[in-house]
């Protein structure tokens, strides 16, 4: 009896020793910063003076800086379109590059190259082909007679630019839609094929359902990801024109880096905050799915 | 009847080909363009209408921008943000890899009470934008004099790796069998000797899927060195890149900018061409990025 008590009393602090690096880590770089920018939040701090509060003067003053309802808006117009809809497109790129013919595979590494490239260099790739006096593009679009645009340095166009830009990255989710496609057990093509269904008939009602859950995973975490955008906006367009592709990302990292208000950008991150974390309950109270599912055995 | 099935199939063929050719053109144009421009003369860079092709290949660009950056004390720019990054890479990957294997282990092959709370409250962390505590961070670093070094962009993946990572080596080791654990008990090993001799050479194909994605992770990180790297000498290859095109004058024109940008995107193209397996595993596993 009492053998097994030290057994297990032994294997607890075996099991906390492998534990350990991810509970420094947890305590030092996610909790006390949550808990430091929850704080800052209520004050105005530079990080060289000490914080004075000032309550919820941040939550209310953030309202009335410049560009912030813009970019609020900018970065769900950004995450809402460009992920479903890189997700919708990419659907049908995953099924041509899911046939079962010669040379697939190259057209796959074809589709995905443009992710490999750093943001970095495709930032300032694409920032030269799109400009409007140098830019190849003009050259493509006048030759066809459509006239010459001015892509990221116009107000009018630039968030539509950077849309249709990760768009180019659709290699990705090419890739999760392809997995999917894999995970479906042959045996239902099997069956569709002696039932009689066509091959649209089959997508429809094989393949789509099949892979809905991982892609409604991928779609609400892509979601996610987009609402915190960031080095596009920076390398391509830094906000402009007239702040038309600032994002709550971009706003915090210019307040509280650049203008060190510290308190005011932490205000705006919580902000941010509130708003995946409604997201995130929405997916969990939806789906039972999700990741934490496996944390039972 | 088989005939005309053939030929169905031979359409079929030709139309998917047909539309992932006129795809592929659409989807790699840009990087053709990205060589292209990178070959020309300055000038020919700056013509209106612009260019396809160059007149004449200007493979120099690759070697004038080499000392387009200027130099510290004698020592390139571009010297000390490859030696930066060179570090980074495998201190991060040593980090990532070792430390994220090492907390699966616990959270998989040992049972004790905790465990799966502990393991709740790590994948709860992947909903926490970087954005929140970015600022605290900085603050931290600040406070600890980690400023303007490396420590920052380390020691934090020393820490598990993130939670995805953690949940990657964790999905994997829960496929290996447990009677590999038990038999070695038996045999009287204790849980340091079973993680070395048997876990951690049984996850290796998983392990260079998350090496993989830590390089890929570390090569194109902009945030992390714009916020704690500030002097010049302390940059990384993706900063100094990114500071390229603001200079462009400077630098000496849009070619040896682009010709750097081919330069600087040449690794994980060529660890992509050799490692397609593992880099396509950490793309599926871990999602779409924003």
């Amino acid at each position: 009896m009492r053998d097994k008590t030290k057994v297990k009393l032994k294997r607890t602090v075996t099991g906390y020793v492998f534990l350990l690096p991810v509970i420094i880590g947890l305590a030092l770089f996610t909790v006390l910063p949550l808990v430091k920018s929850f704080y800052y939040s209520f004050t105005e701090y530079n990080n060289i003076t000490p914080p004075i509060n000032v309550g919820l003067q941040n939550y209310k003053d953030m309202w009335s800086q410049m560009f912030f309802t813009k970019s609020v808006i900018n970065t769900f117009v950004y995450a809402f379109i460009s992920v479903p809809l890189g997700l919708f497109c990419s659907f049908f790129l995953a099924l041509g590059l899911n046939a079962k013919l010669k040379g697939i595979k190259v057209f796959r590494a074809l589709f995905y190259l443009p992710v490999i490239l750093p943001a970095v260099a495709s930032g300032i790739l694409i920032t030269d082909l799109f400009s409007y006096t140098y830019g190849i593009y003009n050259r493509i679009f006048m030759a066809l007679g459509l006239g010459r645009f001015a892509f990221f340095t116009s107000e009018k166009t630039a968030m539509l630019s950077l849309i249709v830009y990760s768009l180019w990255g659709m290699g990705s989710s090419m890739l999760i839609w392809l997995a999917g496609f894999k995970s479906v057990s042959d045996t239902y093509y099997e069956v569709a094929k002696i039932e009689g269904g066509g091959p649209v008939w089959t997508l429809l009602h094989v393949t789509v359902p099949m892979t809905t859950p991982t892609i409604f995973y991928n779609l609400i975490m892509g979601i996610i990801n987009s609402l915190q955008v960031f080095t596009p906006v920076y390398v391509i367009t830094s906000g402009g024109p007239n702040g038309s592709t600032s994002t709550l990302a971009y706003m915090i990292y210019t307040f509280g880096m650049s203008y060190r208000k510290m308190g005011l950008a932490s205000a705006m991150a919580w902000f941010l905050f509130v708003i995946i974390m409604a997201l995130t309950l929405f997916v969990y109270k939806t789906n039972k799915w999700v990741y934490y599912e496996g944390g039972k055995d | 009847m088989t005939s005309s099935v053939k030929r169905r199939r031979r359409i079929f063929a030709a139309t998917v080909y047909a539309i992932l050719i006129v795809g592929a053109a659409i989807f790699c144009f840009p990087i053709f363009m990205l060589l292209s421009r990178s070959l020309m003369t300055t000038v020919e860079s700056t013509v209106v209408p612009a260019k396809f092709f160059p007149s004449v290949l200007q493979w120099h660009n690759y070697v004038d921008i080499f000392k387009a950056v200027g130099t510290l004390e004698g020592t390139s720019y571009w010297w000390l943000w490859f030696k930066n990054t060179a570090v980074l890479e495998v201190m991060v990957i040593a980090g990532t890899v070792l430390s994220s294997v090492w907390v699966a282990y616990g959270f998989t092959r040992i049972k004790f009470p905790g465990r799966n709370f502990v393991f709740a409250v790590v994948m709860g962390t992947m909903m926490i934008p970087s954005t929140v505590t970015m600022i605290p961070l900085y603050t931290i670093f600040s406070d600890l004099n980690w400023l303007n070094t490396l420590h920052p962009l380390i020691w934090p993946m020393w820490c598990g790796g993130g939670a995805v990572n953690i949940f990657l080596v964790v999905q994997f080791l829960r496929t290996l069998p447990r009677e590999l654990n038990e038999s070695a008990r038996i045999d009287g090993a204790n849980e340091f000797k079973i993680f070395f001799r048997i876990v951690l050479p049984a996850a290796v194909p998983i392990l260079t899927a998350v090496g993989v994605g830590a390089f890929v992770g570390v090569w194109n990180d902009l945030v992390n060195p714009l916020l704690y790297l500030n002097t010049k000498d302390m940059w990384t290859l993706a900063l100094g890149v990114s500071t390229l095109n603001v200079n462009v004058g400077e630098i000496g024109g849009i070619p040896y900018v682009f010709a750097a940008c081919t330069i600087f995107s040449l690794p994980p193209i060529v660890l992509f061409t050799f490692a397609q397996k593992y880099f396509i595993e950490s793309v599926v596993m871990s999602g779409i990025k924003g």
